[in-house]
């Protein structure tokens, strides 16, 4: 949504418009609900989206315009999260790259020879537009099974950047982690799903 | 020249526009000449095009639901 739309979204909300509101539920609630979920757990999301809701009805008016409305709603969003979490005594979802989910390889070290060249290639698949690979329920489940799977640090960077489109300065910023951490999280989340689709095409478990 | 191990350590910075030019001019030449790299870079970029499609609608009801919230809040 371009600074216009925004602008005039946030007119009809601070005029409490209905209609601003369905708009505004339409372009953020779903992705909100995602992202809490990632943040504080199922159980938890839909209290901390509905406290984020009062929140930015209240905030809006001081709402200076220095970023998209989106990106700062997922800022307090993200505050919201990280609250509930220390309240709660629990160790935040953090996003900083672990070992596990940051060092090492982002493609298996056996798939290259020890020049470094490919030895187990990828290969091109059979669909190769978004749609086509959506379409089969198969996959959607897959990916969504290895979305589940990953850190929640690397969901969080992913869904931020391709499924909500945010700039990675946003997402670190509302993430509090650096730039060379969220490209790390952003590429190993990626190379996980490349890796899923290739086992999906070659007819292996997911 | 960078293998095609490098390729897939760096395509992170190169898809993000995160690399300063030397670096980026050696992918670039790596890709030039390496068909493989290249297909696993255009796969790279579908994957990100796919996250984008799984995002899902809120059902009408649900969207109804939450505007009578805002409305009250």
């Amino acid at each position: 949504m371009d600074s216009q739309t925004d602008a005039e979204l946030i007119r009809g909300l601070l005029a409490r418009e209905e209609s601003a509101y369905r708009q505004a539920v339409r372009a953020y609630h779903a992705g909100m609900i995602r992202f809490a979920r990632s943040m504080v757990g199922d159980a938890d999301a839909e209290e901390v989206v509905q406290e984020t809701w009062v929140a930015v009805l209240k905030g809006l008016s001081e709402f200076a315009g220095r970023s998209s409305l989106k990106t700062w709603i997922y800022g307090i969003l993200g505050n919201q999260a990280k609250t509930r979490l220390r309240r709660e005594s629990r160790t935040p979802a953090v996003a900083n790259s672990t070992p596990a989910d940051g060092g090492g390889q982002f493609v298996p070290a056996e798939r290259f020879d020890d020049s470094g060249h490919w030895t187990d290639p990828p290969v091109p698949w059979h669909e190769d537009s978004p749609e086509a690979l959506l379409s089969s329920e198969d996959l959607r489940r897959c990916l969504e099974r290895m979305l589940a799977r990953m850190s929640p640090a690397q969901r969080q960077v992913l869904t931020l950047r391709d499924a909500e489109g945010m700039g990675m300065d946003e997402i670190c910023n509302i993430l509090g982690i650096s730039g060379t951490n969220g490209r790390v999280l952003l590429h190993r989340a990626r190379n996980l799903l490349r890796g899923g689709v290739e086992r999906h095409e070659r007819g292996q478990p997911c | 020249m960078l293998s095609c191990r490098d390729l897939t350590e760096r395509a992170g910075d190169y898809l993000e526009g995160a690399m300063p030019p030397r670096a980026r001019l050696g992918v670039w030449l790596h890709l030039l000449i390496c068909r493989v790299c290249r297909l696993y870079l255009r796969q790279l970029r579908l994957i990100a095009r796919v996250i984008g499609g799984l995002r899902r609608e809120l059902p009408p009801e649900e969207v109804e639901r939450q505007v009578e919230r805002l409305r009250r809040m």
